[in-house]
């Protein structure tokens, strides 16, 4: 973390991190994994998000790129000036961003983020791979990342919702009952 | 399902054309990490079973089951047998580990040597073979069937129904593409084809032609949110059949045909959404899936997929 930066900067930070544990509760309550994240431009919250992948069907959909959504779509008609704002915001999300939006942010120049606890299997800023500051030639700008604000409880709400087992992921095949099944065929009993 | 008329005369493009080239982990391409170990020779060959026994229990060897801790030669000149045994790592204190006394009744103290072994079993045979040859013979080795074959890419020929994806990619690029030339067709794993796109970076940064695939999938089982954008399969098709209802969770078990290597954001994406095999036509240098990045071997993440590159026949081999 930049030594420069003061108390009083540390102290907006955990007033924004909170908004996104907000919306990461938003999620829980919804039964999707909790992440949130809020885009911050001039002291103010121009677009928020919450992870949704289970309601859209799609499992892109995280807090980080339904938010920067938010923006491209209200800029519609001068996506420059879009590109700008995010340009010039700040991202605070409640956990790492994972790789998939680590490129994201990348690619619409969002470089500023705070985020709250690492994330050890998706993780896109050193967690897993670093995304987010590698040179990657022709793949927008590195991205500034702070991570540990907040991050106990944006780690409690992840551990609340995988000890409440996920009721939206598939059923994992059971190998065990596979091969009782085999071994029914086998027996002389008469096969439906 | 795709019309004649349509498909484009673009055979001859393919007559080029030899193979799907398998992207594989780097592991596969370079002799294994090597670790050194210090090597003795006993003085009593008809004690080694004791011996071992008793070295064993002072240097567990669990974790390095992959090779054999004695190798055994015959010396020509007089006749005798030679026994050699791995003690421990060149980085242990071979004093700390053997008492004295152990050492000196048992092994030819003056001569400890330095040997490398691989400190994980070699994954294919020429990797074996190499380490055997050069490092120490007695090694341990399953052959991976799998692993081999996608090694020397024998089995990864381009079928006919990949032909005709192939040709839709094409006409994709040429017909419908706006100013990105990428392009994405989505099929099932008996290769029918359920979602064909083109990109729109142009508009939104990050609606990429993946990206907008993965959506029109969400679509077909009522979720999605970008719904403005359009499953150019339709404009394929002879009649306008009914849109298939899915029940398939996310992209499982389903196939991406794409003209571009995918970007990290669009790799992560298909990561995410399970997709069981990744098929591109060309590399960009930013690329995730080979070029920049191998996100598909790593070992962190929750889902591992296939990824194939086109080769074509007179592109040499890197």
């Amino acid at each position: 973390m930049d030594n420069t930066e003061t108390a009083q900067e540390m102290s907006a930070h955990h007033k924004w991190m909170l908004e996104a544990l907000k919306l990461a509760r938003q999620a829980l309550e919804k039964q999707e994994v909790p992440v949130g994240c809020v885009i911050v431009h001039n002291e103010k919250i121009i677009a928020d998000g919450k992870n949704e992948p289970v309601q859209a069907r799609n499992a892109t959909r995280h807090a980080e790129i339904c938010a920067v959504d938010k923006i491209v779509d209200s800029y519609k008609t001068n996506l420059q000036e879009g590109l700008k704002v995010l340009s010039e915001s700040t991202l605070y999300v409640t956990c790492e961003p994972c790789m998939m939006c680590a490129g994201a942010l990348r690619l619409v120049g969002l470089k500023n983020v705070y985020y709250g606890c690492s994330n050890d299997r998706f993780g896109g800023c050193g967690s897993v791979l670093n995304v987010a500051t590698d040179v990657i030639e022709n793949y927008g700008q590195e991205l500034k990342c702070v991570g540990g604000i907040e991050s106990e409880e944006g780690m409690r709400l992840l551990k609340t919702f995988y000890t409440n087992t996920n009721g939206n992921a598939p059923q994992p095949i059971d190998k065990n009952k596979r091969i009782k099944q085999t071994t029914a065929v086998d027996s002389t009993e008469p096969v439906s | 399902m795709v019309s004649n008329a349509k498909r484009l005369c673009q055979r001859s493009l393919l007559n080029d054309i030899s193979k799907w080239k398998a992207i594989l982990d780097d592991d596969l391409y370079q002799i294994p990490t090597l670790i050194s170990m210090l090597c003795c020779q006993i003085i009593d060959s008809k004690q080694t079973s004791l011996i071992l026994k008793q070295v064993n229990e002072y240097f567990n060897w669990q974790k390095y089951k992959h090779v054999k801790r004695i190798y055994c030669t015959t010396d020509e000149q007089n006749q005798q047998q030679k026994i050699e045994i791995l003690l421990c790592r060149s980085i242990d204190t071979l004093d700390k580990i053997y008492p004295q006394e152990f050492l000196s009744k048992y092994f030819h103290m003056n001569n400890v040597t330095t040997v490398q072994i691989p400190e994980k079993q070699p994954l294919l045979k020429w990797q074996y073979e190499e380490c055997r040859k050069n490092y120490w013979p007695n090694l341990s080795y399953r052959e991976n069937k799998y692993l081999e074959q996608e090694y020397s890419n024998k089995k990864n020929e381009i079928n006919s129904k990949e032909e005709a994806i192939i040709d839709m990619l094409k006409q994709l690029q040429t017909n419908h593409a706006v100013q990105s030339q990428h392009c994405a067709v989505v099929t099932n794993s008996e290769h029918e084809i359920l979602v064909a796109t083109i990109d729109y970076r142009h508009e939104h940064p990050l609606q990429h032609c993946t990206m907008i695939a993965i959506d029109l999938i969400a679509q077909m089982s009522n979720g999605g949110c970008y719904h403005n954008r359009k499953n150019f399969l339709y404009e394929f098709l002879l009649s306008s059949t009914v849109e298939k209802p899915t029940t398939n969770h996310l992209c499982n078990s389903y196939f991406i045909y794409l003209t571009h290597e995918p970007c990290m954001m669009c790799a992560m994406a298909l990561l995410h959404s399970r997709i069981a095999k990744v098929y591109y036509l060309e590399t960009v240098d930013y690329g995730a899936l080979g070029t920049k990045y191998k996100l598909h071997c790593l070992k962190k993440t929750n889902h591992r997929f296939q990824v194939y590159k086109l080769q074509i026949e007179n592109e040499q081999e890197q």
